[in-house]
């Protein structure tokens, strides 16, 4: 593929590999609002990575055409920040799950947050371990019955949303995966956003949480209403953990400079006396009397 | 007279110890001597006691001091704390505080009160007693007393005049003692010559990691390793390069493994704990086959262990970590200078071959200094073979080659898109659970090693052809190894040793070689359950009567010990070592 050629329709970022995903997967939907979004953004493949860590979802990057790296349970953000910090010129899209993200790779969510690392990270979630086959994840209510709870889930669910706002991410954003259209909107502001957004998307499993799922979901989706600041933390504390419904816009959204807007600012003020020679770095290691 | 002397500064906090040390050290370096300069503390984070031990010699050494030659006691119970660390000669001379009373054990030394406190008060300098004793030792001990004296000004540069003053009156003050002294016998005799550099093991690899073209680090703080964060968060944003300080080391080696995949050398540091955390991700550099580069400096282990102080124990860990069939290479360096080779090879070999590299240091080359010429400071460098357009036709990421080695793209390359994978993957980077893709994909791995260790069959042989007992170590045991078979050989006795550089892949035919050309062999090592005994059981035959000196680290090897434990096993008195499984 040439880029000359290329025209920036959402079906030429579909690779020519078939999702593994089961039927009615929530994770259908929100690969097709990538393909929309990165086509609407007009990304381009070559200068776009999209990087996982393991899970339903995390097999997600195999299926875009961009250069891809679907790497270890729970890593997706490190070698994500890896990947941006050395080459910022590229767009990465950092993608996974509830249980890759929250549990076993829980620490790199707070650290890239914290960082406000360029980069789009989205989380698929739907509340259970889909890949091996039906444990509870941080998401899954209390009381919930699945394979490894069998007398009800003893732990309570966490907002992702909340987590992302406290731990310092500079865009938090909720979407539904039933709503391509709306979910690709939000994709597209998680992408352009400077700095570390997050984008929670419901995505249900429909095979081990429930056929109605989809159902259920669409009777308490609601958007974010007009009057919310975005720029307000406790407004956007209000639609996280909420008791009823499920909120989803924008919204969190500030700006602070990035992690890779510091690193250029430390290298500034280290060359102050432009590029050391290499005498210069041994300097210390030799007797200077 | 002497062409070496050891010396050992001891004290408690604030009595400047470590700071004399390094002033001496400096002044040897600015004289062109050659140094080994060691270190230790107690357990506080700052302050307590401490020890500074330099070897100086006018020719060229390879292990830190074994036997001290001369002593600064500043306090006994001080001394008490490392005594299991340093060893006076038997005819050492030791200067200490005149009102401490000294231990009877130490009767066949020469011990010389000196009013070290009172001195220095009376020289307006009541914290000088470390610059009162070096003028002492610098005029006493023949050591380079006019670079010393240099030294101690510039040290003291950025103080007031009064403090610089009151320093060189405290150090005049001690040469003049000096005059008084008559119990000396050894002194330093050498020729300057020009000046040298004095580096530790950690900074060797830093800077090597620069030259080598390394943009990108990604660390999290671990003693012993920790200069290396500190070296490289300060000299690559300089060069234009990113150091970033992770939440953990699982999130260090991540960072690499992004970084790298982007088509930037890329290196990470740590100690054994951190090389644990780093073990999955190992597994995933190799699988995907994106190159990087850990340094490992081990410390005494498991656990928490001795975090201060040196062993060789993490060798099985670091040759095997990970889990599945996980090719990569390790390669060991054995003193600072090595280190810096060491690292350069590593770049080479994990950028050129794709996979993961360790370089295997431990803290008692990663922490000491040592003197060495700016020139040995250089190493040919080569670079990732990346896609040439041709290749990036109908790309096949992982297209399989007689050498395994398989064209990379990295993002920014027009129809080099391929997804990077830890699962199973065919040519073109697709999942795949099939066995003939996994049998072949493994094949394509493993034929990496075959090439690495054709093209860097990294070794070091000391000692006569025809040995009547052979040595076999590694990493920081071939300094005393080899300064051993010196005094051994010049005894008449027919003692060589092979140490390998590169641990993974081995240099096979030639430890081969070696071996059949002895007639007894000796494994000698920091770790109880013998690693490297067990480890060189896995990869050639080793005749049933190898004998096998293996003890804790915590200590390092000695010159003298070597030389015992070799009269041993000459004398079959070694254990052939049942290995603890």
């Amino acid at each position: 593929m040439s880029s000359v050629e290329f025209k920036y329709t959402a079906n030429e970022y579909k690779s020519d590999l078939k999702p593994v995903w089961c039927p009615g997967c929530g994770d259908f939907g929100v690969l097709n609002s990538l393909y929309r979004a990165l086509a609407e953004l007009k990304c381009d493949p070559h200068d776009t990575v999209v990087v996982s860590g393991i899970g339903c979802s995390s097999r997600l990057p195999g299926y875009v055409e961009t250069y891809g790296f679907n790497s270890l349970h729970g890593r997706a953000l490190p070698i994500a920040t890896g990947v941006k910090l050395a080459a910022p010129s590229l767009k990465v899209v950092a993608v996974g799950g509830d249980g890759d993200g929250l549990a076993i790779g829980g620490n790199h969510f707070l650290h890239t947050a914290r960082r406000n690392v360029d980069m789009a990270y989205i989380m698929m979630d739907n509340e259970i371990y889909g890949l091996t086959k039906g444990q509870a994840a941080p998401t899954t209510p209390l009381g919930d019955k699945t394979k490894s709870t069998t007398y009800g889930n003893p732990e309570a669910a966490i907002d992702p949303c909340s987590l992302a706002i406290s731990f310092g991410a500079t865009w938090v954003a909720r979407g539904f995966s039933g709503d391509v259209k709306g979910t690709a909107e939000l994709m597209k502001q998680a992408i352009a956003h400077r700095g570390f957004s997050f984008l929670n998307i419901i995505s249900p499993c429909v095979t081990w949480r429930g056929d109605d799922q989809f159902k259920e979901l669409r009777a308490k989706v609601r958007s974010v209403p007009h009057d919310h600041d975005p720029g307000s933390r406790e407004s956007a504390l209000r639609y996280t953990n909420e008791e009823e419904g499920v909120t989803t816009g924008v919204l969190y959204a500030v700006r602070h400079p990035s992690l890779v807007d510091e690193m250029a600012e430390i290298r500034t003020r280290a060359q102050v006396k432009g590029m050391p020679s290499r005498s210069e770095m041994l300097k210390s290691f030799a007797p200077r009397f | 007279m002497s062409r070496e002397l050891a010396v050992s500064i001891v004290g408690a906090g604030g009595d400047g110890a470590v700071a004399a040390g390094d002033i001496l050290s400096m002044a040897c370096a600015r004289d062109g001597l050659h140094v080994i300069k060691t270190e230790a503390y107690g357990p506080q984070i700052r302050g307590g006691e401490s020890s500074c031990t330099v070897r100086i010699s006018s020719e060229r050494i390879f292990a830190q001091a074994d036997l001290v030659d001369a002593l600064v006691v500043f306090s006994w119970a001080d001394f008490a704390r490392f005594r299991s660390e340093i060893t006076p000669a038997p005819d050492a001379v030791i200067f200490h505080e005149e009102k401490d009373a000294p231990p009877a054990d130490l009767s066949g030394c020469t011990l010389v009160p000196i009013p070290f406190t009172t001195l220095a008060r009376e020289a307006g300098a009541p914290s000088g007693k470390n610059v009162l004793a070096l003028g002492m030792i610098s005029a006493a001990l023949g050591l380079p007393a006019d670079s010393v004296r240099s030294a101690v000004q510039h040290r003291f540069g950025k103080k007031t005049a009064a403090v610089v003053e009151a320093n060189m009156k405290a150090f005049d003050r001690g040469a003049e003692i000096a005059t008084t002294i008559t119990a000396v016998t050894k002194k330093l005799t050498y020729t300057p010559g020009p000046a040298r550099l004095l580096m530790s093991g950690n900074e060797t690899s830093a800077v090597a990691a620069v030259d080598a073209g390394c943009r990108f680090f990604a660390g999290y703080p671990i003693t012993p390793s920790s200069e290396i964060l500190h070296f490289l968060g300060e000299w690559l944003p300089r060069i234009g390069g990113t150091c970033l300080q992770t939440e953990d080391e699982l999130a260090a080696i991540g960072a690499v493994v992004g970084a790298s995949f982007t088509g930037v050398k890329s290196m990470t540091a740590t100690s054994g704990p951190g090389l644990s955390l780093m073990a999955e991700m190992i597994g995933l550099s190799s699988m995907s086959e994106v190159p990087s580069v850990i340094v490992n400096v081990q410390r005494g282990g498991p656990s928490t262990g001795i975090p201060t102080k040196s062993e060789q124990s993490d060798l099985l860990h670091t040759v095997f970590a990970s889990h599945g069939d996980t090719p990569r290479a390790v390669i060991a360096c054995s003193d600072v200078e090595d280190s810096y080779h060491a690292t350069v090879d590593a770049f080479n070999i994990a950028e050129e071959f794709q996979l993961p590299v360790i370089v295997l240091s431990d803290q008692s080359i990663a922490q000491r200094r040592e003197t060495l010429d700016e020139s040995a400071l250089a190493h040919e460098v080569r670079d990732r073979r990346l896609a040439t357009p041709d290749e990036l036709t109908d790309y096949l990421r992982y297209r399989v080659t007689a050498d395994g080695v398989s064209p990379m793209s990295v993002p920014g390359m027009v129809g080099g898109m391929y997804q990077t994978n830890g699962l199973e993957h065919d040519e073109q980077g697709r999942p795949s659970s099939m066995f003939v893709t996994h049998e072949a994909m493994n094949a394509k791995r493993y034929r990496k090693l075959d090439a690495i260790a054709k093209r860097y069959p990294l070794f070091r042989r000391f000692g006569p052809a025809d040995a009547d007992l052979g040595i076999l170590c590694w990493g920081s045991a071939a300094g005393p190894v080899r300064e051993a078979l010196e005094k051994l050989n010049t005894s008449g006795l027919r003692v060589a040793a092979f140490v390998p550089q590169m641990i993974m892949p081995l240099p096979k035919e030639a430890l081969e070689q070696f071996v059949a050309g002895c007639r007894e062999l000796l494994v000698v090592e920091l770790s109880y359950s013998a690693q490297f005994y067990q480890y060189l059981r896995t990869q050639i035959d080793l005749p049933k009567s190898t004998h096998v000196f293996a003890r804790s680290g915590g200590k390092s090897l000695g010159v003298h010990e070597i030389i015992e434990q070799v009269a041993r096993a000459l004398n079959h008195e070694v254990a052939v070592r049942e290995v603890v499984s």
